[in-house]
């Protein structure tokens, strides 16, 4: 596959200073911990972890919405983290986002129309009368139609904000765009509406998603590979294929199991894994995930040496040391 | 059997400022039997949270009433129109409640132990000694251990899962026999999710309990519900043993929602969806209160509302149990 790569990030770190009294060390907490990843022009990526797992962290570090504290962040070519304020701006066209909480993300004082058409206008994309005809296309391709233009969010359902939100991002016509928790507080019947409205646009558009989610159910339906986080590493990268059908890191494996299926006779492995994610400021030497992992074969190794990132087969990474056998005992019962 | 909790033609009616009004609960009808837990399913706005709250008056009255038809017995005992003092005793004592955000349930300025003694002296009448005992016992009931050092700590000092854990451990200070919990779950990660749900299962063993678990997660219905029952738009649309319902759908709204879910077992194909969106508890549609969105629909969906039809132990609030011929396909 020769595909371009749109996005390269490379050992990307972002720590959190911690509370503390003034002019002490400060202790923090390492929120994004060495993260490398690369994503193909028109591909999906889905970015799945449970909270404090440092992958809004990530996707805020890659838009500059926060700035990380090592590694890089090169897109088409361009170092995002060299940028000065106008060429920030400029590449900010280029790639947007989607926030999980459409309704805390749009002003609350702004019509539908009017923020829409500010992004518009920021980006001289459209002016004057020509304004209000590029958002009502905007809407259209939404789903909406030209009456939500006066309407204000708060006269809106949950999921016709997030469509606001979708073609507030849309309007700059980007190349790339982080979906952050797209769909996660949005009733079933509405969020199979949204996630089939991102499939339309990328095709049509030929985006590049960055997709964040809490759960691996959501990726798999936009995402061709998935790479996941646990305690601000990633521990595992593969293609969607590959890794729903033989995950190679236990945690991933225990995130499939733990997954909510609505069918009680799906022959699924029972694995119930005790303990919760570590706080971020309690790094260890060893694997972030040994205190909870249900491997056989976990033993000191796992305690004082941390397993890197390598190809455990053809396009797919495990951050474990017994990935080769990961899943094994639960194959075999 | 006699069920444990028989709730009849339950109905709540909101005033609105406007003058209108607004019934979120609309005649709902369902037995909740001793040691098995009934999963109440629907999507926002389906009337679910009004039913939960409703089944103990803890809607704000005014603007909210139940209607006095309706009833709510508990072993016999109509819950409806129980004078305060013994509503109170009810509350907590005989039916416990765990609610969503465990954060915003929870005393922040009064530690777990304080809190759990203040339910077991209240219900079981136990003195302050014996009530901390129990609260440990509690603690260590819903896996929390290290009890003594917990007992002490403020709910802040807790994760979510963990404040979780106080919540049922208090909802189970009373003594109740019957569990509401609602949406105990969504609030926390899919791996501690799955903890407390094992959790929940395990008491309703150990201590047979009757539960009614209101979510808005088939899938999370599908991991622990004896029985499922769908509510729509105000209203209870399908009901069976959770296998069979899960298996084979019978009312559309069900299928529809079955469908809509993404999963982790099935590939990237694009979902199917619902067309529309649900209706507002202010304008019920005439007829099937479904077919609007409804793929099946035709003109006797739209004059007239199916009761619930039966087929074996499933019901389902549609006429194509009556006319199977006319599903589309």
């Amino acid at each position: 596959m020769t595909a371009e790569r749109l996005l390269e990030i490379d050992g990307l770190t972002k720590r959190f200073p911690l509370p503390g009294p003034p002019l002490a060390a400060r202790r923090s907490v390492l929120a994004v911990d060495g993260v490398t990843l690369t994503i193909a022009r028109g591909e999906t990526l889905g970015l799945v972890g449970e909270s404090g797992s440092g992958k809004t962290t990530l996707g805020r570090c890659v838009l500059r919405l926060t700035d990380p504290d090592e590694g890089r962040v090169r897109f088409a070519g361009v170092e995002v983290l060299a940028l000065r304020p106008e060429g920030l701006r400029r590449m900010r066209r280029r790639m947007q986002i989607v926030f999980q909480e459409a309704t805390l993300s749009l002003n609350p004082r702004l019509t539908v129309g009017a923020a829409i058409r500010e992004a518009v206008e920021l980006h001289r994309l459209a002016r004057g009368s020509q304004a209000r005809p590029r958002v009502v296309e905007l809407l259209a391709e939404v789903g909406l139609d030209g009456s939500q233009y006066d309407r204000y969010p708060h006269q809106l359902s949950g999921g016709q904000r997030q469509r606001v939100g979708i073609a507030r991002a849309l309007s700059v016509e980007p190349e790339f765009i982080v979906l952050d928790e797209p769909i996660s507080n949005l009733d079933v019947s509405v969020a199979a509406q949204v996630l089939n409205l991102l499939a339309d646009l990328q095709a049509r558009h030929r985006l590049t998603y960055l997709l964040i989610a809490h759960d691996l159910a959501v990726v798999r339906h936009l995402a061709a590979r998935v790479a996941v986080m646990y305690a601000g590493r990633l521990v595992e990268l593969g293609t969607a294929a590959t890794l729903y059908q033989q995950p190679r890191h236990p945690y991933t494996a225990s995130l499939l199991a733990a997954a909510p299926v609505p069918d009680p006779s799906a022959a699924r492995p029972r694995m119930v894994l005790s303990g919760e994610p570590p706080k971020a400021s309690s790094a260890t030497p060893g694997c972030a995930f040994h205190p909870r992992c249900p491997h056989p074969r976990k033993d000191e190794r796992c305690v004082t040496e941390r397993p890197p990132l390598r190809e455990v087969q053809p396009g797919q990474w495990a951050a474990c040391h017994y990935a080769e056998t990961t899943g094994e005992d639960l194959r075999k019962g | 059997m006699k069920p444990l909790l028989a709730v009849r033609d339950l109905t709540t009616v909101f005033s609105l400022p406007g003058g209108g009004v607004a019934r979120p609960v609309d005649g709902v009808s369902l037995d909740l039997f001793p040691g098995e837990t009934l999963a109440l399913v629907g999507e926002s706005g389906s009337g679910k949270t009004t039913l939960a709250l409703s089944l103990l008056r803890l809607i704000p009255e005014p603007p909210g009433h139940i209607d006095p038809a309706s009833r709510v017995e508990l072993d016999g005992t109509d819950i409806l129109r129980l004078e305060p003092l013994a509503l109170r005793r009810v509350r907590g004592g005989a039916i416990g409640m765990v609610f969503q955000e465990p954060g915003s349930s929870l005393n922040p300025v009064m530690t777990v132990g304080a809190q759990i003694v203040e339910t077991a002296r209240l219900h079981a009448g136990l003195d302050r000694r014996a009530a901390r005992r129990r609260a440990g016992a509690l603690l260590a009931d819903v896996g929390l251990p290290d009890t003594e050092r917990r007992l002490d700590q403020y709910p802040h000092e807790l994760s979510g899962g963990m404040q979780q854990r106080v919540m049922i451990a208090m909802a189970l200070a009373g003594g109740p026999r019957v569990l509401i919990a609602d949406e105990p779950t969504t609030a926390l990660d899919v791996t501690i999710q799955l903890q407390i749900l094992d959790l929940l299962a395990d008491l309703k063993q150990r201590l047979g309990l009757a539960v009614l678990l209101i979510t808005h997660d088939l899938g999370v219905a599908a991991r622990v519900a004896d029985r499922v029952a769908v509510m729509y738009g105000g209203r209870i649309v399908e009901s069976a043993p959770a296998a069979r319902l899960f298996e084979r759908p019978q009312h559309p709204y069900t299928e529809a929602l079955l469908r809509a879910v993404p999963r982790v077992d099935r590939t990237g194909e694009r979902l199917p969806v619902v067309r529309g969106q649900p209706p507002p508890a202010t304008d019920w549609p005439a007829g099937c209160r479904f077919h609007p969105r409804c793929p099946h629909a035709w003109e006797r969906c739209r004059d007239a509302e199916p009761g619930l039809i039966a087929f074996g132990e499933q019901v389902s609030r549609c006429w194509l149990m009556d006319e199977p011929g006319r599903r589309t396909p």
